[in-house]
């Protein structure tokens, strides 16, 4: 039985088996070989993050998402992935560590001082903020992206123009804007 | 379950079983299967298909735990997984995920939080203590065990626990606990 290893595939092998994979009449899913292999790709780009020698960086939060994705798309974790999650896991089991958002187990998620109601509407405003700054921008080309427009905006959401301003430009790649309203 | 497991080429070598190449789907074994196990398992590896078979049923006895809502449940058993080559299970992946994205959604802010994999220890552990017991158990353990086949007269009781003790510097009260946990 041939079977597909995401970890030792080349791009023509990939396309292969998902051709393969779609021709035996299943669907794409995060378990068919092209998302496997985009998996790998990037668990593979997060290794100099996980793995440490000495002591641990501030990057020790990114052992739980290369976990999470080998997890969601059905893939072995690969030996330097096991070994990291055992050491930070023993790190809590043998009790050298009492919490597991210390930097020796999985690491602190968010910097001190984050404020998750903060988290939670900024995640929940951001897109409607972007999208209504390009709904005037569409609608009016010759608009200023100005405190003035993001007062505008935010006003409606209960958010002030820094808040609104800071918003818009993390998000406004996630809502594309029409080619005519890209003259600002 | 998934199609890929590291110990994919099994077939070729077991004559007895028309083994599945992943142990998640594998029957239980009787002692003359495992021993026939153990002899395609010549690498000595976490990934032979030996400790795989014993994994995937170490990960399964945790799995109560895991629905009781146990954090450090799910994080035990990702260990194993990840030790012996598994692909994890789908109750464990919604369990991880669940408690992984808390925090990635803001739901919370630290891997402590009960949203997500709650506090490893009670408020209060005395850590020192934790990792007393850890270290001391199995010798505990071991020290009674060995006591009882050159002494098969030997009750185990309060004394016993007093002797055994004397070895670690520890009290019979605590020997005996560590005795139990060990068992």
């Amino acid at each position: 039985v041939t079977v597909f290893d995401p970890w030792t595939a080349n791009t023509s092998e990939m396309e292969d088996a998902q051709t393969a994979w779609l021709a035996s009449g299943k669907k794409n899913s995060p378990f068919d070989p092209a998302s496997q292999f985009w998996a790998v790709a990037n668990i593979a780009a997060r290794k100099s993050m996980v793995v440490y020698v000495g002591e641990p960086n501030e990057m020790s939060r990114e052992t739980l998402w290369c976990v999470r994705v080998c997890l969601s798309h059905g893939i072995i974790a690969p030996e330097w992935l096991a070994d990291a999650f055992t050491k930070r896991f023993d790190a809590v089991f043998n009790a050298d560590v009492g919490s597991w958002s210390d930097p020796l187990a999985f690491g602190t998620p968010y910097p001190k001082g984050m404020h998750l109601a903060a988290l939670r509407k900024a995640l929940k405003n951001g897109p409607k903020v972007a999208a209504a700054v390009n709904a005037i921008l569409k609608s009016d080309p010759q608009t200023t992206i100005d405190k003035g427009l993001f007062e505008r905006v935010g006003t409606p959401f209960g958010l002030g123009a820094t808040l609104a301003e800071e918003l818009y430009y993390d998000f406004r790649v996630h809502v594309p804007r029409s080619k005519k309203s890209r003259t600002k | 379950m998934f199609p890929v497991q590291k110990n994919q080429e099994l077939n070729e070598g077991v004559a007895m079983l028309e083994l599945s190449p992943d142990p998640w789907l594998w029957p239980d074994f009787d002692a003359a299967q495992i021993v026939e196990l153990s002899e395609i398992s010549k690498g000595n590896k976490p990934e032979d298909p030996l400790f795989q078979y014993f994994a995937v049923k170490k990960c399964n006895a945790l799995k109560p735990e895991v629905d009781a809502g146990s954090g450090f449940a799910v994080l035990a058993a990702v260990r194993i997984c990840g030790t012996h080559g598994l692909v994890m299970p789908l109750w464990l992946v919604h369990a991880f995920n669940r408690r992984y994205d808390a925090v990635n959604h803001f739901m919370a802010l630290s891997w402590d939080d009960p949203e997500s994999f709650g506090r490893p220890y009670p408020k209060g552990t005395n850590k020192s203590a934790k990792k007393k017991a850890l270290s001391l158990r199995f010798a505990v353990y071991n020290a009674i065990n060995a006591i009882k086949r050159s002494e098969e007269e030997t009750a185990i009781d309060k004394a016993l626990f007093e002797r055994v003790g004397l070895q670690f510097n520890l009290g019979s009260t605590l020997a005996e606990e560590y005795y139990y946990e060990a068992k």
